[in-house]
């Protein structure tokens, strides 16, 4: 059965948020085979504010680059959640920074709270790696790349020296998202 | 008796020289005499004949097959009864052992005489032995120089040795297959016959197969043979000498006698195995027949280069003399000079097409061998009762580790090995599942015995080494795959000398499996890849091998130096074709691979093999460029290059999955006018290294077909793109939901200017057409860069610098510019200088590229301003390169992390100083560049305030 999966990754400049979308694009069109497109706004760094990064998997050509009826939105900011929440469909997951986003706006979606940039920050000693956690979360949420074509990627992406924090950044977030999964099913 | 006609009956006239002899001195100095001038009347004869017979074209063969049999034949019979006489007069009276004297060599061959002498062993033996040293004393005097390779490698003392001795030093281990080629060739020259019979009995039999007995002796001597035709075949030809030895004839010998052991076939000549096993296997007998008719030249090329010129195995081309002597080759062979082209030459172009045939004969004749091999191995029946057990879940009775490596105890320097390592990598069977568990059970001290038994192993096969390596390392992100492969790659780096042989097995297996190598260089760590490094990094000897070792030595810095960015594009190459591994380094050959790949890619019919082409084209010159940037060639040069490939690349994909698209929809639609693809951000400027491409694709026309027809062709071209580790980015595409985007949308956007759109603006400014006519370069030009750019000067200039200051605001707050290192975005980095540009270019209503080249434009169009523009261009040097080597040493990133700047700063030509290491050095002038472009930039935009 053909599949199409729209994904949003969506914080402020400087959260690795562009990475995160390269990586998961990477992983599916490289390691995968499977088509995706990636999309990014543009000068973020400059202004701050919202700052997004979309990917688009599917089994098909992808003729339409923008992504409009999410599957998953990722908002690392309380401001990039209010903006975009209304493009999750129904069915869909939105996935928010625990802390970083309170009053989380309901709707006909499934919403996940986790804390990841605290979790960067006490677990692995980085916040800047909060994107590797939010990456292995949507990783196994989505279930549409492997998870190791997505650490191929990293790997492929990340400087050296680095590696090994990465990886254990995604795999945290692998297992979170298993535990919320485990969660929502009981 | 005629002393300058050859011998009619060399036996009769031998005696009657003897009888001519006053005393022994004046007997041996006769028949020696004797010996040489019959020994010259012999070849000479030969060769005459060898001039009259030969013919043009199939009959050629034949003519030399039966000089060299003729030649052999009168070879052998003189070497026969020189040494009957030669005993005679040596061991005369006294006790004598029951001996044989066998020729254990190739008949055809005059260099030496390879002599095999068994005995029965008994104290008598003293004699013979002294009557082998004077005998072996007079034939180097007057004939060949006899040698004695058997009784050097399998007795204890003097020439001869006994079938017990042999039948108890082959009891021990494996002989070395080149003893076990004599033994079996051994031809019984002088002697007792029933010595003989046993001889072949007790010791020949061993090594032929027996389907009823053990073939543990037959399997070793087989992967000796195997390992010895890999090695010789591995090892490209030389460019500037033949070696017929090395070329082909070790390798048919030793093809031949592993069919002769597996088929039984115990006559001897190489001719008649070649027939007999021609008629036992017929589906090999066309190969059979080309491999003899190669064999046969090259073997006759051999013979008669050291009959006319000297014993020597390698032959140099290069020089004068030699093909002097070649060419005396080449007219015995009836070859003739024509017009330009010497018979020397001639000669040279069939040498080396039937070592081509025959090379690819032998490698054809392998697998048989290889799948006997896998049937009757001795580690069979240990593999299958531990797959049997595991599979019914019951533990082993045997440890597979170590019984593996106590069978192999046997076949200690054995080096063919690929039928257990085509076991182990076997999906259907788990052995290595199975192995891996077996040396997970085992205590430290056991554990240990075993890694280093496997790491003793593998010292003496790199091949299987590698392979093993590899096979463990693909399943690293198991745990206990990882820490086997830890273990075992480190006890075999600690076995590694770096000595010159070792650097050549090293090379050998490269040129053999590059990918195998590239795959290796993978999946260990860096500090591993650092000692494979080293030890491939002393001196070597020959141009040849210093040439294969320093391409190994390339794919290895890559590997050490190279970021994860830049090793992937080496693994895609290696993925479609690796023989291009072998090529790294000359960047000259890889420059014409890459054309040939882009013809190749054009000329191939389905779009499919197209794009891979295509793609393919892309990743080697990726390569090169990333390999110019390592060997220190300018940024801009290199950057120039890639580019060019890139549009290439752009321009072909197009085409190609336009052609797609068309044969999907049933026809064609023209889209010359009416289309324009067009590059901005890095790639525009002529960036080498992106991980991204912007790209436009303008629409001239209102159609909805062609709008949806060119999306299409977005879509094939976007999946293509990211395959290479690029993403597209389509910057219209957000505002206007397509990835075309129709140029009367673009109108309607860009009017009125503000600061909204001033990204947008930025892109058209620095777009650069790759795909389009000049009729839509010109409506770009007029529709929008001129109307709605560059009228909008005023505004532009002044939204930049707006631009500028945000971000460096932006930056400022989020912790000062001494404390960003992120050399895009940074104060004084390449997004300052890129909206420079951009400023200058609306300034000027230039129409240049923004790359480096502009600042020496704007330097012609401001001579007042020559040093802050010269000043910035040295600087957008300094900056760029540091870029492209950061992101070919570290990752495509552009924030750079000070810790990682080593390997970037040695690449750059920093070094270390006691008071500064290099890493702090390129910091330290990473942020002097920043600063010269800071007070350029204050001063240029102050002027354009102005």
């Amino acid at each position: 059965m053909s599949f199409h999966y729209e994904i949003r990754l969506s914080g402020e400049g400087g959260q690795g948020l562009v990475l995160a979308g390269k990586i998961l694009a990477e992983a599916a069109a490289i390691y995968d085979g499977i088509n995706a497109t990636q999309s990014q706004s543009y000068g973020p760094e400059a202004r701050g504010g919202a700052s997004r990064s979309e990917v688009i998997l599917s089994d098909e050509d992808i003729d339409f680059p923008k992504a409009q009826n999410l599957d998953l939105l990722l908002a690392l900011t309380k401001e990039s959640c209010d903006k975009y929440v209304r493009d999750i469909k129904p069915g869909g997951l939105l996935l928010v920074d625990e802390d970083a986003v309170e009053n989380v706006p309901e709707g006909q979606f499934q919403i996940w709270r986790i804390p990841m940039i605290r979790l960067a920050r006490e677990k692995l000693g980085k916040p800047i790696v909060a994107n590797m956690i939010a990456l292995g979360v949507i990783t196994h949420a989505a279930g549409v790349v492997s998870e190791e074509a997505v650490r191929n990627a990293i790997l492929a992406r990340v400087p050296k020296g680095t590696e090994k924090i990465n990886i254990e950044a995604f795999d945290l977030g692998v297992s979170l998202a298993k535990e919320m999964a485990a969660r929502s099913k009981a | 008796m005629h002393l300058r006609r050859r011998a009619q009956d060399v036996s009769y006239e031998m005696d009657c020289v003897l009888q001519s002899g006053r005393d022994q001195e004046e007997r041996l100095g006769l028949l020696g005499c004797y010996f040489a001038l019959q020994f010259l009347l012999v070849n000479i004869r030969a060769i005459d004949m060898l001039r009259l017979n030969v013919t043009e074209g199939e009959r050629r063969i034949s003519v030399y097959r039966d000089f060299l049999r003729l030649t052999g034949d009168d070879y052998s019979r003189l070497i026969r009864e020189y040494i009957r006489r030669l005993l005679r007069l040596f061991l005369s009276g006294g006790q004598r052992p029951e001996f044989l004297i066998c020729a254990v060599g190739t008949r055809i061959h005059q260099d030496d005489v390879d002599l095999g002498i068994i005995d029965d062993g008994s104290p008598a033996r003293a004699a013979l032995n002294q009557a082998i040293g004077r005998m072996a004393t007079e034939m180097f005097r007057w004939s060949s120089a006899p040698d004695f390779y058997l009784s050097e490698h399998v007795g204890s003392r003097g020439y001869t040795v006994s079938i017990e001795e042999y039948a108890r030093r082959l009891d021990e281990r494996i002989l070395d297959f080149v003893s076990v080629t004599e033994i079996l060739g051994a031809q019984p020259l002088v002697g007792s016959r029933r010595l003989f019979e046993r001889f072949q009995l007790e010791i020949h039999e061993r090594y032929y197969y027996h389907p009823d007995r053990s073939s543990r002796e037959h399997e070793g001597y087989l992967r000796g043979l195997m390992g010895e035709i890999n090695s010789l075949l591995w090892w490209p030809q030389a460019q500037d000498t033949i070696a017929p030895k090395q070329d082909l004839l070790r390798p048919v010998t030793a093809i031949l006698w592993a069919y002769r052991t597996m088929l039984g076939i115990r006559e001897p000549g190489t001719w008649k195995a070649l027939s007999r096993i021609s008629n036992t296997l017929r589906r090999h007998r066309e190969q059979l027949r080309r491999l003899e008719r190669s064999y046969t030249f090259v073997e006759t090329v051999r013979h008669l280069y050291q009959q006319f010129a000297a014993q020597e195995e390698e032959i140099d081309l290069a020089d004068a003399d030699t093909r002097a002597n070649l060419q005396q080759v080449a007219e015995a062979m009836g070859y003739e000079d024509t017009g330009v082209i010497a018979a020397w030459e001639h000669l040279m172009v069939h040498y080396h097409e039937h070592v081509r045939v025959g090379r690819a004969m032998v490698k054809a004749l392998m697998p048989p061998v290889a799948r006997h091999i896998r049937r009757c191995t001795v580690f069979g029946p240990l593999v299958r009762r531990r797959l049997a057990a595991r599979r019914l879940g019951q533990p082993a009775r045997q440890n597979l580790a170590e019984g593996i490596l106590r069978a192999h105890e046997y076949f200690s320097g054995i080096k063919y090995w690929a039928d257990l390592l085509a076991t182990l990598e076997d999906p259907e069977q788990p052995l290595l599942d199975a192995l891996i568990e077996d040396i997970e059970v085992l205590d430290a001290e056991r554990r240990q015995r075993v890694v280093e038994g496997f790491a003793d192993w593998a010292a003496e096969t790199f091949v299987t080494a590698l392979h093993l390596l590899v096979l463990i390392g693909r399943r690293r992100a198991e745990p206990a795959c990882a820490r086997l492969l830890a273990e075992l790659n480190d006890a075999f780096l600690s076995r590694l000398t770096g000595d010159p042989d070792e650097i050549r097995r090293f090379a050998t297996v490269f040129v053999h499996n590059p990918a195998m190598v590239h795959e290796y260089l993978t999946v260990v760590d860096d500090a591993s890849r650092q000692r494979f490094h080293e030890a491939l990094s002393g001196p070597v000897y020959g141009e040849e091998l210093s040439r294969w070792r320093d391409r190994l030595l390339t794919l290895t810095e890559i590997h050490v130096r190279g970021s994860r960015y830049f090793r992937n594009a080496v693994g895609r190459v290696c993925a479609e074709r690796p023989e291009f591994l072998l090529q790294l380094g000359e960047l000259d050959v890889l420059d014409k691979i890459a054309r040939g790949q882009l013809a190749e890619a054009m000329r191939l019919s389905s779009p499919t093999s197209q794009k891979n082409a295509l793609g393919t084209y892309y990743d080697v010159e990726f390569v090169r460029a990333g390999l110019a940037t390592f060997a220190g060639h300018a940024p801009a040069e290199v950057d120039a290059a890639f580019s060019t490939v890139c549009d290439h690349y752009l321009e072909n994909l197009f085409d190609i999955c336009k052609s797609e698209v068309d044969r999907e929809r049933g026809r064609r639609i023209l889209t010359h006018d009416r289309l324009g693809l067009f590059v901005s951000g890095g790639h525009a400027r002529g960036r080498a290294f992106q991980d991204d491409w912007d790209l436009i694709l303008l629409l001239f026309t209102d159609t909805d077909e062609l709008l949806e027809y060119s999306n299409r062709i977005a879509a094939r071209m976007n999946r293509e793109i990211a395959r290479r580790g690029l993403m597209p980015q389509y910057h219209f595409a957000d505002r206007f939901g397509w990835f075309v985007t129709p140029i009367y949308e673009l109108e309607r956007l860009l009017q009125p200017a503000r600061d909204e759109i001033f990204v947008e603006m930025s892109q058209l400014l620095g777009g650069r057409m790759v795909v389009g006519s000049g009729r839509t370069a010109t409506e770009f030009y007029e529709r929008i860069l001129d109307r709605l750019i560059f009228s909008e000067r005023e505004f532009f200039i002044a939204a930049a610098i707006r631009e500028m200051r945000s971000r460096h605001a932006f930056r400022e707050a989020k912790g000062g510019w001494e404390h960003d290192t992120d050399i895009k975005e940074c104060r004084g980095g390449l997004r300052d200088l890129e909206l420079l540009m951009l400023m200058w270019k609306v300034q000027d209503r230039a129409l240049d590229p923004i790359s480096e080249g502009f600042w020496h434009t704007l330097t012609g169009r401001h001579p007042e301003l020559r040093d802050a523009f010269e000043a910035l261009h040295d600087a957008s040097q300094f900056l760029n390169r540091l870029r492209d080597v950061y992101r070919l040493t570290v990752a495509p990133v552009n924030r750079l992390d000070p810790e990682e700047l080593g390997r970037t700063a040695a690449l750059m030509g920093f070094e270390d100083r006691p008071d500064a290491p290099a890493a702090r050095r390129l910091a330290q002038e990473f942020f002097r560049q920043r600063r010269i472009v800071i007070e350029c930039t204050e001063r240029l935009i102050t002027r354009l305030e102005g």
